[in-house]
């Protein structure tokens, strides 16, 4: 990719933030939480089957899907 | 042997539904968005199991800054950030240094060495995508991979796109396209783009051949039957074009220049040039792991093809212009953090574009177009048989 702009783009988080400080608050927090999970083995996603349906006028989309893990 | 699963649910999404015949919700977080799960039974290699999900979004006051992701009028979307994903999420951590140690957090395990070796055989994590996306009657919608079916049903327009063995990575657009047809070759090409910003498109398409006819000559065979260039919404702001699977998004801002406005550069060159490039580097044939120095495989390979290409248009002349404006952009940021060696250089650091595209004009100036894509090619046909699972020959 080529960026414009040479900050921003990669933090792309997908949790709601209000303020810095409480984005912070909550990164720290997931990771006390949750990061044993790091050394846990997960499965793979190997399928994704979905629709995905756009609602353009009202900035809105719905989401059906399938996940096959392994 | 997999016994507890952690899915990760984006928080600006409303899941409506999430289960699967072989697992047991333990805990639901929805401050984090966590959903634990148990298997029935212990999952063995090779065991695939189906989960379902069902979410919506909606845009709000709240989430409507982030517009990458948001999904706007004539806009686009990268969609695969919002579905839900498993296990840890390592790019939720606090990764700036300071505020860690502000935090009394432990410091954040250093990238992984170039030299630190590699699990054998390595999981890409490459998925197969069954996608059915919908959107308005006036509207197409612009997914990745190729389209294989698309009709209308109650007012709604329908596009089935699939794609195999790709990043799981994917955007999808739509939009009030108008559409231009070409082809390389048995190679479709598809601009689709606002009716109103039709002045480049001549000029795109042949460069999509130019960069088509190169990259096939030198590197090897284009891996899809379509090439797609789809224009969004200068609204999707902080990037130029970026580069999916078959699909490549331009901004309009990008799409729409006056090139004849006299700064003597070809943007929509460099742009076909460079993103196109990247179905080569850095998607589904060519997918370095993550680490040190990893960045060179994917940008800076994408800069040398940009330049070669931008020198076989416009001549050695343009294409030293073209190495001076990446050489100050080199230079000032050396100045300002340092020298930082290529081959180990953090792949989200902008010196694997900018010193990237330096140093591969030296190395063209030291041995040469033909010998640099001859090891290329060479590079490609290694990774692609890895990716397939024949690791004899790259051991060592
Ligand atoms: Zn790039």
């Amino acid at each position: 990719m080529i960026l414009l702009a040479s900050t921003g783009f990669y933090l792309s988080e997908n949790y709601t933030k209000n303020s810095n400080e409480e984005e912070l608050n909550w990164a720290q927090n997931y990771e006390a939480n949750y990061g044993h999970f790091k050394t846990i083995s997960q499965p793979t996603i190997t399928d994704v089957e979905t629709t995905i349906d756009l609602y353009p006028e009202r900035n809105a989309y719905h989401v059906k899907e399938v996940y096959f893990v392994e | 042997m997999i016994s507890e699963i952690l899915i990760n649910s984006a928080l600006d999404v409303s899941m409506l539904t999430l289960n699967s015949n072989d697992l047991i919700l333990k805990n639901k977080d929805e401050k984090f968005g966590q959903y634990l799960f148990k298997t029935k039974k212990e999952i063995m290699p090779n065991d695939s199991l189906e989960i379902n999900f069902e979410f919506e979004y909606q845009i709000t006051p709240i989430n409507g800054h982030q517009s990458f992701n948001a999904i706007v009028d004539n806009g686009s979307l990268r969609i695969s950030n919002y579905f839900p994903s498993i296990g840890y999420q390592l790019d939720h951590e606090i990764s700036d240094e300071i505020e860690r140690k502000k935090r009394a957090m432990a410091a954040l395990p250093a990238l992984d060495s170039v030299h630190a070796p590699i699990e054998n055989p390595y999981n890409y994590q490459f998925i197969n995508l069954n996608v059915l996306v919908s959107t308005s009657a006036d509207q197409s919608a612009i997914c990745v991979g190729e389209l294989t079916d698309h009709y209308s049903i109650n007012h709604r327009n329908y596009f089935h796109y699939r794609a195999e063995n790709i990043p799981f990575r994917f955007a999808v657009s739509s939009a009030k396209y108008a559409i231009q047809k070409s082809n390389y070759g048995d190679v479709s090409i598809e601009i689709f783009h606002d009716p109103k910003h039709h002045q480049n498109i001549s000029h795109l398409i042949k460069s999509i051949q130019k960069t088509l006819a190169y990259c096939e000559n030198n590197f090897g065979k284009y891996p899809y039957q379509t090439v797609r260039f789809a224009e969004i919404s200068s609204f999707t702001r902080g990037f130029a074009a970026t580069a999916y699977p078959a699909t490549i998004y331009i901004n309009e801002k990008q799409f729409h220049l006056n090139l004849t406005g006299g700064e003597g550069q070809d943007v929509i060159n460099e742009l076909a040039g460079h993103e196109l490039s990247h179905q080569w580097w850095g998607n589904a044939l060519l997918k370095p792991v993550y680490r040190q120095g990893s960045g060179v495989l994917t940008e800076t390979l994408a800069q040398y093809t940009q330049l070669m290409l931008y020198k076989n248009e416009y001549g050695e002349a343009k294409m030293l212009e073209m190495v001076e404006v990446y050489r100050e952009m080199y230079e000032s940021s050396k100045a300002f953090s340092g020298e930082e060696a290529l081959y180990s250089a953090d792949p989200d650091n902008a010196n694997v574009i900018n010193k990237g595209l330096v140093k591969m004009y030296e190395l063209y100036l030291l041995i040469g177009e033909a010998k640099i894509n001859a090891a290329l090619r060479a590079l490609l046909e290694a990774s692609v048989s890895v990716e397939a699972g024949d690791y004899a020959g790259f051991v060592g």
